[in-house]
């Protein structure tokens, strides 16, 4: 092996391989088969750890609906308060100026049904209806949004105005829109050009304004003021020509 | 028995036929496994990939050339597969490698076939497969380096190494 050539080397590899057998196990063709068989493929399809992945993409798929469905039904209770539901309140209400004079905050108390306590520390019985479970009710802007009797405090802000006034209870909230409005409302006019008038001296005035009308008065000895310097909102100045060439047409304004 | 009426029942999915043309070929087969693989479970598995596709796949034997020629084909594309996807694994370096324990001195003139495969499967998994391709089966570097996705250079340098490193193996047990 002294100084083997690498054809030598190459030869006795390549002699000893080229038609060698190799006996494989005897179960090797078994297991073959069972690749080919198609029903393999179904077995595989009903393995253990398919129909385990299976059964949680369908518990997901559960939970998923069952949340969302929830979300949903809290969402549409928390929605505007119905006419009927609050109509129904108000009819049944048997709170008044009386039994609550202050008409301050109400809370009801847990475990009594139907009864409230309000902030002066006094008992006031009102009926409510039983389907009722979460009412959203807007008082002049102010949204309280209240749940059903067993689950939470219910807070009220009654007033005797309120009382009375039934129809104010009935709060449907509305947003109004108003009309689309151009940006740039351009008024139907002939042809102009536009000249300032003099402009009111008592308002606006500074010192730097002071001095340059000032200036302007010595420049120019007409009787008639004709450039005036203006403050405006943000710090500078404006210069007024008053009286100038420009032809003032008589606007027609429609 | 008529290998192409056999061959052609096989087609059909006549799984006797399968049957009967896997046992006429399975040693064959199975010794070039053998070859690529590091160890004998390896091979088989190798073994089981390659005849699944060449039952699976019979349409893509056109009939030019060998049956033989076409299933050592398909298991030598098994064999690399197998190989890049362990190529992560096959971080061993040749310097690295443990002794051989081969059962009867090696001479020239008394090589066995299973000392040399002893001695060849100890070679880190890249060195014996380009062996094994240029060697063996034949393949020259341009068509090894398209097949490893390798350059030619790497392919020549890789068989260098791995005759080098053989050469080696078999002076020391015939010292």
């Amino acid at each position: 092996m002294h100084n083997m050539e690498d054809k030598d080397l190459d030869k006795l590899f390549r002699e000893a391989f080229v038609e060698a057998e190799e006996t494989p196990h005897a179960d090797t063709w078994a297991k073959i088969e069972a690749n080919l068989n198609p029903s393999s493929r179904i077995k595989t399809i009903y393995s253990f750890k398919n129909i385990g992945m299976i059964a949680a993409s369908f518990t997901l798929i559960c939970l998923g609906g069952y949340y969302a469905t929830k979300i949903y039904n809290t969402n549409d209770a928390n929605s505007t308060l119905k006419k009927e539901n609050v109509n129904t309140i108000v009819h049944n209400n048997e709170i008044d100026s009386q039994s609550n004079p202050d008409n301050s905050l109400i809370k009801e108390e847990k475990g009594k049904n139907n009864t409230a306590t309000n902030l002066s520390g006094n008992t006031v019985k009102f009926e409510k209806p039983e389907n009722l479970n979460i009412i959203t009710v807007a008082n002049k802007g102010q949204k309280i949004e209240l749940d059903s009797l067993k689950e939470k405090h219910l807070a009220l802000n009654l007033t005797q105005s309120m009382i009375a006034k039934k129809e104010e209870l009935v709060i449907i909230q509305v947003t109004e829109i108003d009309d689309i409005k151009p940006l740039i409302q351009f008024e139907d006019e002939e042809e102009t050009m536009l000249a300032n008038t003099a402009p009111d001296l008592k308002e606006n005035k500074n010192i730097v304004t002071t001095v340059l009308n000032k200036l302007s008065e010595n420049l120019d000895p007409s009787k008639e003021q004709t450039v005036r310097f203006i403050p405006d909102e943000e710090g500078s100045f404006a210069i007024s020509i008053i009286n100038s060439f420009a032809k003032n047409r008589n606007k027609k304004r429609k | 028995m008529d290998l192409d009426r056999l061959w052609k029942e096989c087609t059909l999915n006549d799984r006797k036929a399968q049957e009967q043309v896997y046992h006429i070929f399975s040693k064959k087969m199975f010794a070039i496994c053998t070859r690529y693989a590091k160890t004998t479970l390896e091979a088989e598995d190798i073994l089981q990939n390659g005849f699944i596709k060449i039952f699976t796949k019979h349409h893509l034997y056109d009939g030019k050339g060998s049956l033989e020629g076409w299933m050592k084909k398909i298991m030598v594309n098994t064999a690399i597969e197998t190989y890049r996807k362990n190529q992560i694994n096959n971080t061993e370096s040749i310097d690295q490698l443990p002794t051989i324990q081969i059962e009867s001195p090696i001479k020239a003139d008394q090589t066995s076939y299973k000392d040399l495969l002893a001695i060849i499967q100890q070679l880190p998994a890249g060195y014996r497969t380009i062996f094994n391709l240029f060697v063996i089966e034949g393949y020259s570097h341009k068509e090894i380096s398209e097949l490893l996705q390798i350059s030619e250079g790497n392919s020549k340098s890789q068989l260098s190494r791995a005759r080098q490193w053989l050469k080696t193996k078999l002076k020391q047990y015939n010292a």
